[in-house]
């Protein structure tokens, strides 16, 4: 064992294969600690970040040094005379009678202007209905709130603490004056262009918060520090796609799914392969005959045609319905790839029944089972382990590809589904996308190419006759 | 005599396959959605077509199929069908499946058998570069390319050639309607519009070459490689032949046999391993048909453009089987 372990790693292709599988091994496995999206797909788990959102890291390239990431800000005001802070986060304003009073949040803005814009703030005003509150931001009047709501301006219930929210994007000519205040024609893409008017370019901003009092006595307001949220062009590991999902956490939970469907399929294709090849080469004569006709048969069938036929008849009979699809995928695929495996372990058998010990185990009387399985199935194990290696790049090839045809797992992300829908997405818009097209297919590549090196390498040090070819 | 026991021999076994096939189609068409108690017309019929409601479509084609009669007797029916390339009208296109197939098979030609053609070239060229330099750094490299292009996704590969090449660079045409209409929208004839057509596929034949030349360069190579160290070598080189001369014209003549072989096979699965490639630069093909077929859950094509698909392979494989003693003559008629 020591011997075949120093062969092993006296190969450099070994190496790289073992290094690969490790890592993509270790991504599946530690997949729920790496992010905490288990399904971008779902609703509730996109808009991380804004659509095509670039990787942070990518930052450091000039023409994505400009964009900004997630921010989330509390501010704080700038102190001014008639403003007193209540505790850490609520100010007191009291603005005298006829009089105004403006509390002003600075922004350090770093960045190019965001996707959105969210502020939320807690407003208590007075219980007289003489007031106006407005919200500026880079002097653009954003928001107005009042007792008697004319819109654009929005309500306020008297007296009682109100929490505000404003949010660019559902901003519309009935409840923000900046939207009336753009031509008719631009309107309906306000919310795309308020984040490039508050915030076009890196600098220091204010929100201003306008309290007026229309009365003839001072009145009390009670102001919560506003909290400041957007969503950024630059995010996490891999960037967002096209519904602002997390790519890492789709490249990673594909890596997850991918791995182990083609692990489980290899198995059954090898499971099926020797039944079959073990049959035909050692029972030999008239079972020989049929299973390898059988064989030829699902050999000569091309293989990516008949995959989308079945899937796709299966799917309209309704053979399905009490099945999953991935287990669906999955018994199709190793029922169409084990006539390879099946060969090359019949071959070999063959070879192996007529060598000397074989005939000499059946001359010292030993039984037919026994033979097989203490002297025939131990010398195939170079191949077994080369050819659940070799079955891995197919099954995931498969997969990905009906996966891209939009014909196999739905809902749920696998490499292939990755690829499908940014491919589908790509445009000089996003850059084409580069962050979410290139990492599955590199997976793929990378992937198929480590198991195949790691089957040639097993298959050179665990057999025991020198077998050459696949 | 024992030629014509091999012919007969091959004949024999290719005709039971094509049966094979045919009861093959018969179970996934026939067999299964009358066992999960679907009746198989209803899936040839669309939901409604000139205003008649879906029973009587169905009852209809129950009468002129006979899909109502038992499984053995429609067995005869089906097969009688496949045979004489009676195979069905698609419900998404509203056309006789065989006519759709005509009409895609010689674009699926024209795509694949230059990029067959020039990726054989590329094989053996790379691999008489791979055979010279054996063991250094440029023959690692490129066998290293080679088995990478095995697991290359073509989709997505295709995606990114075709968006770099395509739309980023402009090099070639995008879309084949554009690319054979002139400027003021009419249809271009005679040696214009070939000249254009072939500019819209020199990406796509060019993309499949790349993709596909891998196993027959490793083939190629590792013949050579082993013809290299073989006595018959040994005893050119002794005579004083030129190296050269070995290698071009006596180890190609050798190593080339296992290509053909290959360039057969893939020739009779030409037309099942195009359809990621027609469906990205969006070639209307038989793969590309076969796809939408299977989007718009089409049943006839589906099992029209499946059959035509595997009773090429067949066909080719046949021939092949026939022509393979002509071109290695080693082979023995058992």
């Amino acid at each position: 064992m020591n011997k075949v372990i120093r062969d092993l790693l006296s190969r450099k292709t070994f190496i790289f294969s073992i290094v690969v599988i490790l890592f993509f091994a270790a991504i599946a496995l530690l997949a729920p600690v790496l992010t905490s999206y288990n399904n971008p797909y779902q609703v509730s788990q996109q808009f991380v970040a804004a659509p095509y959102a670039v990787p942070a890291w990518a930052t450091i390239f000039p023409q994505y040094h400009d964009l900004p990431p997630d921010v989330r800000l509390t501010l704080t005001p700038v102190s001014a005379s008639g403003v007193t802070p209540v505790n850490s986060s609520f100010v007191k304003i009291t603005v005298p009678a006829g009089g105004e009073v403006n509390v002003s949040y600075p922004i350090r803005w770093n960045w190019s202007s965001p996707y959105n814009v969210i502020l939320s703030f807690i407003l208590v005003p007075p219980a007289t209905s003489d007031f106006n509150v407005n919200l500026y931001m880079n002097n653009i009047n954003i928001m107005e709130l009042s007792p008697v709501p004319i819109p654009p301006a929005v309500s306020v219930t008297l007296g009682k603490p109100n929490s505000i929210t404003f949010s660019s994007q559902t901003i519309n000519p009935s409840n923000s004056p900046y939207v009336n205040s753009l031509p008719f024609q631009d309107q309906p893409l306000a919310s795309l262009e308020f984040p490039k008017a508050v915030l076009p370019r890196p600098g220091m901003y204010y929100l201003v918060i306008s309290l007026q009092n229309t009365g003839n006595s001072p009145e009390t307001f009670l102001l919560s520090n506003p909290h400041y949220t957007s969503l950024g062009y630059a995010y996490g590991r891999l960037g967002t796609d096209d519904n602002g999902g997390s790519v890492f956490s789709e490249f990673v939970y594909g890596a997850r799914f991918d791995l182990y469907l083609a692990l489980v399929a290899s198995v059954l294709i090898i499971g099926i392969g020797l039944i079959i090849g073990l049959l035909a080469g050692y029972v030999g004569g008239f079972t020989d005959l049929t299973l390898n006709a059988l064989t030829d048969f699902f050999l000569l069938i091309p293989g990516l045609p008949l995959l989308i036929v079945l899937i796709s008849i299966f799917d309209l009979t309704g053979v399905i319905v009490n099945v999953n699809k991935a287990v669906l995928i999955l018994l199709i695929i190793s029922f169409l790839s084990w006539p390879g495996t099946a060969k090359i372990i019949r071959g070999q058998t063959l070879s192996l029944r007529s060598r000397t010990f074989v005939e000499a185990s059946r001359a010292l009387g030993e039984g037919k089972l026994r033979i097989l399985f203490r002297h025939i199935v131990p010398n195939l194990m170079g191949i077994l382990f080369a050819q659940l290696a070799y079955d891995v790049p197919g099954v995931i090839l498969a997969e990905s590809g009906l996966d891209f045809l939009g014909l196999g797992i739905i809902g749920f992300p696998t490499w292939g589904n990755m690829l499908g829908f940014a491919t589908n997405d790509l445009s000089f818009a996003n850059g084409f996308a580069w962050w979410w097209v290139l990492p599955p297919g590199i997976g793929i590549i990378l992937l198929s190419t480590a198991f195949y090196y790691f089957g040639t390498a097993m298959l050179d040090v665990l057999s025991p006759y020198k077998l050459r070819g696949e | 005599m024992s030629l014509l026991r091999y012919l007969t021999k091959r004949i024999a076994e290719r005709i039971a396959l094509l049966f094979g096939i045919i009861i093959f189609n018969f179970i996934i068409f026939q067999v299964l959605p009358t066992i999960y108690g679907v009746n198989p017309a209803e899936l040839y019929v669309p939901l409604t077509y000139k205003g008649l409601p879906r029973s009587e479509l169905v009852q209809a084609l129950d009468n002129q199929f006979g899909l109502n009669l038992p499984l053995d007797e429609r067995f005869f029916v089906y097969m009688k069908s496949l045979l004489t390339f009676h195979l069905g009208i698609s419900m998404s296109y509203q056309q006789p499946v065989i006519s759709l197939i005509e009409a895609r098979f010689p674009v699926t030609a024209l795509l694949v058998i230059p990029s067959l053609i020039l990726s054989t070239i590329l094989a053996i060229v790379l691999g008489l570069y791979s055979i010279s330099r054996q063991g250094k750094v440029g023959d690692v490299a490129v066998s290293f390319t080679s088995i990478m292009t095995y697991f290359i996704p073509a989709f997505w590969l295709g995606e990114i050639v075709l968006y770099f090449f395509g739309f980023y660079l402009r090099i070639f045409p995008t879309n084949l309607a554009e690319a054979i209409t002139s400027s003021n929208g009419h249809t271009l004839v005679g040696v214009a519009y070939w000249v254009d057509l072939l500019k819209f596929l020199t990406l796509p034949i060019l993309f499949i070459t790349v993709i596909s030349y891998g196993v027959r360069n490793i083939l190629f190579r590792n013949n050579g490689v082993e013809l290299m160290g073989s006595n018959f070598v040994n005893y050119l080189r002794a005579r004083g032949i030129d190296d050269r001369k070995i290698l071009y014209k006596h180890i190609t003549r050798n190593a080339v046999i296992p290509v053909v072989t290959r360039v057969g096979i893939d020739i009779a699965f030409l037309f099942a391993g195009v359809v990621f490639i027609e469906d990205i630069f969006n070639i209307p093909g038989l793969g590309r048909l076969l796809v939408r077929g299977a989007e718009n859950l089409d049943v006839p094509l589906l099992g029209g453009d499946f059959y035509i698909i595997s009773l090429f392979a067949v066909i080719i494989l046949l021939a092949l089987d026939l022509i393979y003693p002509l071109i290695d003559p080693r082979v023995k008629y058992e």
